[in-house]
């Protein structure tokens, strides 16, 4: 019994030295954490000319985005040292180069750093020091069925006033057509359902926290902007909206079943269904503005054993030539480079034809505004950056989402999301 | 049997077509995810109910083109085997003395030992991943995924087990021990033929319930040691809409175990008595 | 045979018991120590794999631990100096969702219990009878039981129970049509028009969505139940039920009197592996609703996790003392009887 135990283990024991013994004989080799949306799926293929060229082999850990971030956050946090590269939000870059989880990243002058867009550079830095290089950047904007609006004799203007959006809304709903007036996201999540809500509490002129960061999520402008919110979806929303995120309503956008869609701006791209028209997102004369702003940044977990090689994949990737070779590559085109990162981008004039939604798309996210201000002391524009929010959006995102759902009033919901946050800012500390 | 089926002619025909309804009710979502894995991501979205596609293996292709399928595969095959063969090894003596010679505390033992099963895994996920990468270094490793999966199957082997010994009458034991038959061949000669059914269905479910453990293998693995589960995990995406994609993915994670079950069927159906007949 | 006396100094157990053991017993010393031998390595892997982690948790829950705090950075390393007392386990009793997440781990494993028992007994005894393509039923019929669980949470709540893009939403507007077509015929046309039209529902509402997971899992766990159940009604004693049929005894009464009975021992083994495999369900709640509506406590922890270890570790002992308690109540209930 014990000799078959040994050889059982030994068998084991040598399998997994066997893979550890890979490993060390290539010695350039990066494990880079991605989520699996469809630019980083694209970077897999055309990452395989850098491989070519420098003799780096890459390891792509692709993982659902919730996942992703408990992996990478408890690995950085705890200097785990599982990834040399790791795809982190706007929420997160200030927060953990602040904390020291990442190497502040220094580029070459062929990377032309001052072409990247002002927004996306400040989001992502900390003092001043650039700690994650977008990948690709977003902002968020109505994207709608001008056949629609026009066969309805309404029109939806610019930074249009909420009301005149819900009258749209209204005037193409048509339900037993099938077409949805308004589609928004509904699913709980700070990054699903809490990203598009903030925005419209913004314009609404209210805030997460106030200037001692206690919740203001009682106030009367988060009253106002989630009954809006609620009774828009709620009538001219598709059934099932408390589900639904970015995925879910393109699926819907692309069958015809949705005459408006306020979302990331990324979105635009994936459109396939005719006659889509661009506005720049509802806004109430809030200076915050109702635009949102993220953007899926590569960064350099502190203490990585291959930082210069990692520091200069990410150099490549975020550069103007990598939206070339995306451009240029038989697989993907003008119509697939990642967006919102640089302005030398909107400049090219193949990617001006492939994408209709460029001019739009740029405005929305030179217009957004993450820096704090009197109205909201905090950065960041559709969230806190601060390491507390992602519990408070989880726990705010969750009644929200009751309350869509009609399980719950609005008041009784807020009164619960404002309780929740009120007990997770106090034991953080704050006061 | 007989005269129950003679009694009623309607039976004849209504008994099978129920049987057949409920097993196609069952399995229609399977079908359905075998189905999608031939569409387009475009087309998988689509709501119209059957042919109004054109089938592509694209999504098949991509799979193991981007994504090293078969690497996963492997992985899978690799961790699941030898956690179910450790089971096994460290199962069957303890189970043989539980049931051959138990005390007044085997029963407690063996309780102990389910409870442990209960045990949540989100308790101790952080402990272990700092444990496991800030003191062993054994994240992501091939032995690390095999011996948390058998350890977590543990508790069922011996108690599956434990059941079957039970049941194999303790004369022909102790007449092996008259014999002077040294214990590892009363294991091996007398226990395990006679136990056999038992032991390769505990086994079959061991091996199905490591090959679907989506928990550990997920979170202990990054790149060396990632299985199947995290395979699925990677495919979904916040902003990208891959339900073609990822119903291949999915088809063929569950496709080997799927196969594997059908082709053992019987044998797991013999063997899942939990030694209840007497 | 081993030799006792050697390996008995290895492992001196506690000499009173020797003696009771001895005198109670009549076999040679080697058959008490053998055995325990034999268990050791079991019992002590459970043990290490048990009560490491489980103590550095337990050590956790009783100090501030933050995975990243810029007001407090004192609290992002685990040290002694952050004690806590029982604050964490204060903190989690409060929190939003605590007592919810008690209440819905309980509801979804007795809910799916009940589910797949029954559903288990009459699919069980459906294909206990021979008919033509049994044995293409009886493989369609375990299938589910090996798909993961990531894969059915998916397939059911995107591609079967969304209400537009999903089967769910393609039936209700499919008899929404008939019905709509059947009002206009002249007589039933005035019973139909008085239906009203059917809305699709919604399984990813705070409402439903606990009953999108039920559903889910039952559909993976009742081909299990089916496994178990027919195992054992192949074992059925037939002449007792030729007997009963002699006797004139109805079907109904045959099962209800004797196929029940028989069936005790494997419905509860069937409620035992499933309670220790639904306690910890995880995938299928973050798929369906992120939690809204359906929020466990292995789900709390995980929300926790993101930050906050310290109420993360708290809930953790918790959701440890209700699997324990669960655990005790069972084992009572139905472990007894597995044992004899």
């Amino acid at each position: 019994m014990k000799s078959l135990l040994n050889s059982a283990l030994g068998l084991a024991l040598g399998v997994a030295s066997a893979t550890v013994a890979v490993a060390d004989g290539h010695a350039k080799e990066l494990t880079i954490a991605i989520v699996n949306n469809g630019h980083m799926i694209n970077m897999q293929k055309v990452a395989e000319a850098y491989t070519e060229e420098t003799g780096v082999k890459l390891n792509w850990v692709s993982l659902e985005e919730g996942v992703l971030r408990e992996q990478v956050t408890s690995d950085t946090a705890t200097g785990g040292g599982q990834y040399d590269i790791i795809n982190i939000g706007m929420q997160e870059a200030p927060i953990w180069g602040a904390a020291g989880w990442i190497e502040p990243l220094n580029f070459g002058a062929d990377y032309d750093v001052d072409d990247m867009l002002p927004a996306m550079r400040n989001g992502l830095s900390h003092d001043g020091t650039l700690y994650a290089a977008p990948f690709y950047g977003e902002s968020s904007m109505v994207m709608y069925r001008k056949d629609l609006t026009d066969a309805a004799g309404v029109a939806i203007a610019d930074n249009d006033s909420w009301d005149n959006v819900k009258a749209a809304a209204a005037a193409i709903h048509n339900p037993d057509a099938g077409v949805y007036g308004a589609c928004l996201r509904g699913k709980p999540g700070w990054g699903d359902n809490m990203a598009f809500v903030t925005t419209v509490v913004n314009s609404f002129g209210g805030a997460w926290f106030d200037a001692d960061f206690k919740p203001q999520l009682e106030s009367d402008e988060w009253k106002a902007a989630i009954n809006f919110y609620v009774d828009l979806l709620g009538d001219y929303g598709p059934p099932g909206s408390e589900g639904n995120s970015f995925n879910e309503i393109l699926a819907l956008y692309n069958e015809g079943k949705c005459g408006m869609w306020i979302d990331a701006t990324i979105a635009a791209s994936f459109l396939t269904q005719p006659g889509v028209a661009y506005a720049q997102s509802p806004n109430a004369g809030n200076p915050v503005g109702a635009n949102w702003l993220w953007a899926w940044a590569m960064a350099v977990p502190a203490g990585s054993p291959n930082a210069a090689e990692s520091q200069a994949f990410i150099e490549w990737a975020t550069s103007k030539e990598y939206i070339k070779a995306v451009g240029n590559h038989p697989d993907f085109g003008w119509g697939k480079v990642p967006t919102g990162t640089r302005a030398s981008t909107y400049a090219i004039p193949e990617f001006q034809a492939a994408a209709p939604f460029a001019a739009a798309e740029m405005a929305a996210i030179e217009s957004a505004a993450p820096a704090a201000t009197d109205i909201k002391p905090y950065v960041g524009v559709q969230f806190a950056a601060i390491p507390e929010f992602p519990e408070v959006g989880t726990a705010v995102a969750q009644e929200i989402a009751a309350a869509l759902s009609g399980a719950k009033s609005v008041d009784e919901a807020l009164a619960a999301a404002q309780e929740a946050a009120n007990a997770i800012m106090s034991e953080a500390g704050y006061f | 049997m007989a005269t129950i089926t003679q009694s009623s002619k309607l039976g004849n025909v209504l008994w099978p077509a129920l049987a057949w309804m409920v097993a196609l009710i069952f399995f229609f979502p399977i079908f359905w995810l075998v189905f999608t894995s031939f569409k387009t991501d475009a087309d998988a979205v689509k709501p119209e109910f059957l042919f109004s596609f054109t089938p592509t293996l694209e999504n098949y292709a991509n799979m193991t083109e981007n994504y090293d399928y078969w690497r996963f595969a492997i992985n899978s095959v690799i961790t699941s085997s030898f956690a179910t063969l450790f089971a096994l090894a460290v199962g069957v003596p303890a189970a043989y003395a539980m049931a051959f010679d138990p005390s007044r505390h085997t029963k407690d033992i063996l309780m102990w030992m389910l409870s442990t099963k209960m045990l949540p895994a989100a308790a101790v996920l952080y402990p272990m991943t700092f444990l496991t990468k800030n003191f062993l270094g054994i994240f992501d490793t091939h032995f690390l995924v095999i011996l948390v999966l058998c350890l977590i199957n543990l508790p069922i082997v011996i108690w599956m087990l434990f059941t079957y010994f039970k049941e194999i009458p303790k004369e022909i034991i102790e007449a092996g021990k008259m014999d002077g038959v040294s214990l590892w061949g009363e294991i091996k000669d007398i226990l395990i033929p006679l136990a056999w059914g038992g032991i390769a269905s505990t086994a079959l479910l061991t091996f199905i319930f490591c090959w679907n453990e989506a928990y550990w293998t997920v979170r202990l693995t990054t790149v060396d040691a990632a299985t199947l589960s995290k395979l699925i995990e990677g495919n979904r995406a916040p902003e990208g809409l891959f339900f073609g994609r990822l119903s291949a993915v999915s088809t063929a994670a569950v496709a080997p175990i799927i196969i594997l079950g059908w082709f053992c069927q019987k044998q797991l159906v013999q063997g899942l008595t939990f030694g209840a007949v007497k | 045979m081993v030799d006792a006396s050697r390996l008995d100094h290895r492992r001196a157990p506690k000499p009173v018991f020797v003696k009771l053991q001895h005198r109670k017993v009549t076999r040679a010393m080697s058959n008490r120590t053998l055995p325990r031998i034999l268990q050791t390595p079991s019992v002590l892997l459970l043990l290490i794999w048990m009560l490491v982690p489980l103590s550095m948790t337990l050590y956790f829950s009783f100090i501030r631990y933050v995975l990243n705090s810029t007001i407090r950075p004192e609290w992002t390393t685990p040290s002694l100096s952050n004690w806590r007392g029982f604050g964490n386990y204060q903190y989690v009793l409060n929190a939003k969702d605590f007592w919810f997440a008690i209440q819905n781990s309980v509801f979804i494993v007795s809910s799916v219990l009940v589910l797949t028992v029954i559903l288990g007994l009459g699919i069980a005894v459906l294909v206990n009878r021979s008919f033509p393509g049994r044995g293409i039923v009886r493989v369609l019929l375990i299938s589910p039981f090996f798909v993961m669980p990531a894969v059915n949470a998916v397939l059911w709540i995107n591609m079967i129970l969304d209400p537009v893009l999903g089967l769910n939403g393609l039936a209700v507007s499919g008899i929404n049509s008939i019905v709509e077509g059947l009002r206009d015929f002249p007589v039933l046309g005035g019973f139909f028009s008085m239906w009203p039209e059917l809305e699709p529902i919604s399984f990813r509402a705070t409402q439903t969505s606990a009953y999108a997971v039920i559903m889910m899992v039952s559909w993976q766990w009742t081909p299990f139940a089916v496994l178990i159940f027919m195992t054992s009604l192949q074992s059925e004693d037939e002449s007792q039920k030729e007997a009963a049929t002699l006797d004139g005894a109805s079907p109904w009464s045959q099962f209800i009197n004797l196929t029940v009975p028989h069936l005790a021992r494997p419905i509860a083994i069937v409620v035992m592996i499933q309670s220790i495999f639904h306690l910890s369900l995880y995938a299928e709640i973050e798929i369906v609703s992120r939690g809204n509506g359906n929020k466990n406590l292995p789900y709390l922890i995980g929300e926790f996790t993101s930050n906050n270890i310290g109420a993360a570790s708290a809930t953790g002992i918790f959701a440890v003392i209700l699997a324990n308690i669960i655990a005790i109540f069972l084992l009572r209930m139905v472990g007894k009887s597995l044992m004899d």
